[in-house]
């Protein structure tokens, strides 16, 4: 669960696994490497597409940085 | 009346602790009723403390901190750690004043997670002139200091007649304070701001032209900084879903421990409402008369029982209701298919009609002030 002003928001699943790895540490190249990393089955192309669209989607809500 | 069924209630989300309805402020537009709980019925440190432990195993998320200004409890920092340890995410909603450096690192201790500056206008004389208190410089400077800190931040800005016209520098001026968040809010016509309604609406033509503004800086400003605000419900087609519907999100405990299902229902007549001194917030939730009344659909009158948008607006606000039409059940008169809708069109008309934007008259004092508004408005006052 992500508190923020006015609004909370359930995380479950790879959405988790992504704001895990938003610690302020990483940047977003290696955390998109990780994740390639522990999905390789999947599109690594469509990973990175997919995560970015998220975490815009959490800053526009500044509820992340980067 | 037919009981919600309570198998199916979901715990509240957010419990606002109205903690003092003192305030150093005295803006015209204040959302508190106009009979403020005395100082002396205020709840304890570990009254309090109780209620936020309840709050925390009811399954609630937030803890707003508001008042009056909740800064004028100097237990304040204890409360905030109170709320923290059972477990909630906590929101300070502040003028700011009474704060200085030592007691924000005091709050900041105690784990606050958000913090809320109101504003009153970008102009120092008309926003001190609003707030009936010279508070504007101290808010600029406390929101450098707040900047320091790993804190969410908002402003909070109330836009009406007053100020609309240079909401375009009024947005500028909150880029500067660099706040994470701003609300702009137009003033709601309860208490204090319903008894000054005719200095406060704004003109159709204003609030238009607000709309694209506020559009045009949300886009612009889209992963710097957070808009959110609502269209004035008068001039909305349907009503606001007030709180997110009677007794479904949220609890308000005011400062003598009344609990209440929003800021304002205590204006409601035939009412009774529980307190925390004497009941347990669970009981309150699930089983009090109070928050039943007008939970879920049962109590609807028409149109509002066949309607398509009760499930998203729940009839609108009750209290504004009672307050424009005397009947707490009725239909917001703010919902363009209310039966009683022409009341709320009567005073759109007026304030279109009504004499342009007055220029404001200052003073050193808020006595000074008080004087020399005297025909415009009322300031809020404080509780004995």
């Amino acid at each position: 669960m992500v508190l923020y002003p006015e609004g909370a928001i359930k995380l479950q699943g790879t959405g988790r696994e992504v704001l895990e790895r938003c610690d302020g540490q990483r940047t977003f190249g290696e955390l998109i490497a990780e994740l390639q990393k522990e999905f390789g089955t999947t599109d690594p192309e469509k990973i990175r597409g997919d995560i970015s669209a998220f975490l815009e989607q959490l800053q526009r809500r500044r509820i992340v940085d980067y | 009346m037919q009981n919600y069924p309570i198998t199916k209630l979901p715990s509240p989300l957010a419990i606002i602790a109205e903690v003092t309805h003192r305030c150093p402020l005295h803006c015209v537009y204040c959302s508190n009723p106009m009979h403020l709980a005395e100082t002396q019925s205020e709840l304890s440190t570990g009254e309090w403390t109780g209620v936020f432990q309840q709050a925390g195993k009811l399954g609630m998320l937030h803890a707003h901190f508001t008042g009056g200004e909740p800064v004028a409890r100097m237990d304040l920092p204890e409360l905030v750690s109170a709320a923290r340890m059972a477990g909630l995410y906590t929101n300070l909603i502040t003028s700011g004043i009474g704060l200085n450096d030592h007691r924000l690192a005091a709050l900041m201790g105690a784990g606050l997670d958000h913090i809320q500056i109101s504003f009153q206008d970008s102009r120092e004389e008309a926003a001190n002139w609003i707030a009936g208190a010279k508070a504007h410089a101290h808010k600029v400077e406390l929101s450098r200091a707040i900047r320091k800190y790993k804190v969410a931040f908002t402003v909070n800005l109330v836009v009406h007649r007053q100020n609309l016209d240079h909401l375009e520098e009024m947005i500028e001026f909150i880029v500067q304070l660099n706040a994470d968040r701003v609300e702009i809010a137009h003033a709601q016509y309860y208490g204090w701001a319903l008894a000054n309604r005719a200095a406060l609406m704004p003109t159709r033509e204003q609030v238009e032209k607000g709309v694209a503004i506020v559009a045009e800086a949300e886009k612009r400003l889209a992963g710097r900084m957070r808009i959110d605000s609502v269209i004035p419900d008068y001039y909305a087609k349907y009503p606001k879903a007030c709180m997110g519907g009677w007794g479904q999100k949220l609890m308000l405990v005011n400062p003598s421990g009344k609990v209440l299902p929003c800021h304002a229902a205590e204006v409601l007549p035939q009412m009774t409402f529980e307190n925390v001194r004497e009941r347990p917030l669970q009981w309150i939730w699930e089983e009090s008369e109070s928050f039943q009344r007008f939970r879920g659909e049962s109590w609807m009158p028409e149109p509002c029982r066949t309607c398509d948008h009760r499930a998203e607006d729940f009839g609108g606000c009750r209290c504004q209701a009672f307050l424009l039409t005397g009947d707490a059940s009725a239909t917001d008169p703010a919902c363009s298919l209310a039966p009683k809708r022409s009341v709320v069109e009567s005073a759109v008309q007026e304030s279109s009609s009504g004499a342009s934007v007055k220029k404001g008259a200052g003073g050193s004092s808020f006595v000074q002030l008080q004087k020399q508004n005297l025909e415009l408005w009322n300031y809020r006052t404080n509780p004995e």
